[in-house]
């Protein structure tokens, strides 16, 4: 409904106690793929249990999210892939799915409605499969945006990057710094598609695809999949497995509806019921996983997510070292603008990537102080804006 | 770039259902948006529910077709063949003076933070399409915005008119638009080639002025032997498609006059011709269009004298030019279009108020 968003006294959800997030888990990503997503989804599952050591049996929940599996579900999937589970999800929120899995599949946990979940971001890339993305997405996209030139999400994102260096006073230099570091870090990510450091004059020079927004501002569609299972702290310990703890989680949609321009996202109105939970602040935080499908998105991050005022995001790009050796190491493992964008699993890079460094496994990019990871995430771009916001802090079980 | 024969002559993306009464309304040169019957909220994209009041009861109306350009990019990239070979494309998001964000097309020269018209047309498949130009500003079918008209200009046109001072008269107004030729059909002979080479095709079918005898209107089998020599005829052309038909109709075809049985009857069948062929023609990129007019010898019956050559002539390269498919082409008709459109059957019974007319069916005519 159109409304102000309403900011209440802070709420204060129960805590994640007993909960065990671990298993990082990336199916390396591809370009192209002939293999429908079905396919991805079980390398995922597989590479859940190898690393776990896990018994098949033993994992009896499914969280996942994917934008390419259609005409099937998470619940055919059950049978094309022989599961038998006590517990499923599909999350259908973009790049916002991965932090809402762990809440949801933290909650069922907790609760004894199951024990060990998989939470399975997975896509397939074909020829078509954007443009059929593109066409079946949402009755405005349909009505409203694709018949206007069919730009996708590139035209949306230029129109909000567009109106956000207008009002902001944001250059295309202060987003080659993201870009240009988010590269460097990729460099040290085997699964990262694109590797080849970026330099300022390489970026300034690309060519253009809906302005402001050039080629190196743009993510590469590909398929491929990330993976984490979220399951009972006890269990994990018997087991042996490394595991995280969930600090705090957040979610929001259609926050700020009544904005005309969408330059800010639902952490702003959740922030606080975030840090309240982590009992931290931004100045707490080791390195930020952001959903990075374009950078002025994750340049609105940083501000709603309290890392600096709202329009001083130009200022704290220029201030601050984004790379692993950096001061705020940001997209560690390259993030999708490096790694590439395997649909869904767009949103569950960052998380296994954050997992991966407060678990200390994220081998040459392991970064010497990952304590408490901010993960964030951002999907759904419905006709101008993007309608779901996610963020959970993250540490490790000695943190 | 490829050459345009070698492109989609329609875009890629249909919208749905949701979007047909704004398509109605954008048709005639109208801009709406959907309203709550409830609340009054305007809202747009359409929905199934008003988003302020939730009720279910929503109707579109007429908005205003003003703004401010929140933000605007140039495409140089499209998922769509129709708009990649046209590219850079330019949209935007307007803020509406009625309240909601409206996506559109955008002129070339104007930035984020103007104000701006808002112009209501079709897309080549006939499918909404808002055109932001400057505040009151022209230019909203110029450059490649003109894929959206139909201007004669440069085009080669096909004219059948058995009305001699219509003829002239079109003749003239369209080689005054700049028309590249200008074939005239003759209503018996069909002329298949200059059929198939026309861009633009445009069929008089209003009555010949039979004041005395108000007998057989015999504008239905002319026109319908016109389009069954003209659809084959543009299905086997190659090179650019062709862009437009447009059928002259009087008010007839809307509303039946009761002193003129027969010639609404005929005119009638002409319209609902033309309509029912609409949307297969517009699949391929060809708009069908109606100029209605006030017809000669009924003033009583329509209150309003009738549509001059000239003005006539000038309204139909207009209505081409805006790329619309509805529009009046005298102050009469456009009143009783409205009347028509607000309420068919009070338009029906309104119409031929003040005539008299004979009692009894007309005589039939001895063919011309």
């Amino acid at each position: 409904m159109a409304h102000a968003t309403a900011t209440p006294a802070i709420a204060r959800p129960a805590p994640y106690d007993g909960v065990a997030v671990a298993v990082p888990v990336t199916v390396p990503y591809v370009r192209l793929s002939d293999d429908g997503a079905a396919a991805f989804v079980a390398r995922a599952l597989a590479g859940l249990l190898a690393d776990s050591g896990l018994p098949r049996q033993a994992v009896d929940g499914l969280a996942l999210s994917s934008f390419t599996l259609a005409p099937d579900s998470v619940v055919t999937l059950t049978q094309q892939l022989g599961l038998d589970m006590r517990w499923l999800e599909q999350l259908p929120m973009g790049g916002a799915s991965a932090v809402i899995a762990l809440r949801r599949a933290a909650r069922a946990v907790q609760a004894g409605d199951a024990s060990v979940i998989a939470c399975i971001g997975a896509d397939t890339n074909g020829p078509a499969s954007f443009r059929d993305t593109l066409a079946g997405f949402s009755r405005f996209a349909r009505d409203a945006v694709l018949p206007y030139a069919a730009g996708g999400p590139n035209a949306s994102f230029a129109l909000i990057t567009a109106a956000y260096m207008r009002e902001y006073g944001a250059t295309r230099e202060d987003f080659a710094r993201l870009c240009i570091a988010q590269r460097a870090n990729a460099a040290l990510n085997p699964n990262a598609l694109l590797r080849a450091p970026l330099t300022l004059e390489a970026y300034l020079a690309a060519r253009p695809i809906a302005d402001p927004l050039c080629l190196y501002d743009c993510v590469m569609p590909c398929a491929g999949a990330d993976a984490f299972l979220v399951m009972d702290a006890a269990r994990a310990r018997a087991a042996g497995l490394p595991h995280a703890r969930i600090l705090g989680a957040v979610e929001r949609f259609h926050a700020y509806g009544d904005d005309p321009l969408p330059l800010r996202g639902g952490w702003a109105a959740e922030r606080d019921t975030l840090y309240a939970m982590a009992g931290l602040g931004p100045a707490d935080i080791d390195a930020v996983q952001s959903y990075d499908d374009y950078p002025v998105i994750t340049l609105m991050q940083f501000e709603d997510l309290g890392f600096c005022a709202k329009g001083e995001g130009p200022d704290f790009l220029r201030r601050h070292d984004f790379s692993l050796g950096g001061d705020l190491p940001t997209n560690t493992g390259g993030g999708q603008l490096s790694a590439g964008q395997a649909g869904a699993a767009g949103g569950y890079l960052g998380l296994v990537e954050g997992l991966r460094q407060v678990l200390g496994q994220a081998g040459q990019r392991q970064l010497a102080r990952a304590r408490h990871m901010l993960v964030s995430g951002f999907g759904l771009m419905n006709y101008d804006r993007g309608l779901c916001t996610s963020a959970a802090i993250l540490a490790g079980a000695q943190a | 770039m490829k050459p345009l024969s070698a492109v989609p002559s329609v875009p890629a993306f249909a919208p749905g259902a949701d979007t047909l009464g704004l398509a109605a309304a954008c048709a005639r040169g109208e801009f709406q948006l959907q309203h709550c019957e409830a609340c009054s909220h305007a809202q747009y994209p359409p929905r199934a529910a008003c988003q302020r009041c939730l009720a279910t009861s929503l109707r579109w109306r007429p908005a205003r077709a003003a703004g401010r350009l929140l933000s605007a990019s140039w495409l140089h990239h499209s998922q769509d063949p129709h708009y990649r070979a046209r590219l850079p494309w330019r949209i935007g998001l307007v803020a509406l003076d009625d309240g909601p964000v409206m996506l559109a097309h955008v002129q070339a020269d104007i930035e984020a933070g103007a104000a701006v018209r808002l112009h209501p047309g079709l897309d080549r498949a006939g499918h909404p399409a808002l055109v932001a130009t400057q505040a009151g500003g022209a230019g909203a079918r110029e450059g490649k915005l003109a894929l959206f008209g139909n201007a004669v200009g440069g085009r080669r046109i096909a004219l059948f008119s058995a009305d001699a001072a219509r003829r002239e008269a079109l003749l003239a107004a369209l080689t005054q638009a700049g028309a590249a030729a200008v074939a005239c059909l003759a209503p018996a002979a069909v002329d298949t080639r200059a059929m198939a080479e026309a861009d633009i095709v445009i069929h008089d079918a209003l009555p010949t002025d039979d004041t005395e005898d108000r007998g057989d209107g015999d504008a239905y089998p002319t026109l319908r032997a016109h389009l069954q020599a003209l659809l084959p005829a543009w299905r086997q052309r190659g090179g650019e498609p062709p862009l437009a038909w447009l059928g002259l109709f009087s008010l007839d075809a809307l509303l039946a006059a009761p002193g003129w049985p027969l010639r609404a009857a005929d005119q009638a069948a002409c319209r609902a011709l033309c309509q029912a062929l609409r949307p297969r023609l517009a699949a391929q990129g060809i708009r069908v269009a109606e100029l209605i007019a006030t017809p000669a010898g009924a003033e009583a019956c329509w209150e309003s004298p009738a549509a001059r050559p000239a003005a006539l002539a000038g309204a139909a390269i207009a209505l081409l030019a805006a790329g619309l498919e509805s529009a009046a082409a005298d102050a009469g008709a456009q009143r009783w279009l409205q009347r028509w459109l607000a309420d068919p059957a009070l338009a029906q019974r309104q119409c031929g108020q003040q005539e008299d007319f004979p009692p009894d069916w007309p005589e039939p005519r001895a063919a011309r």
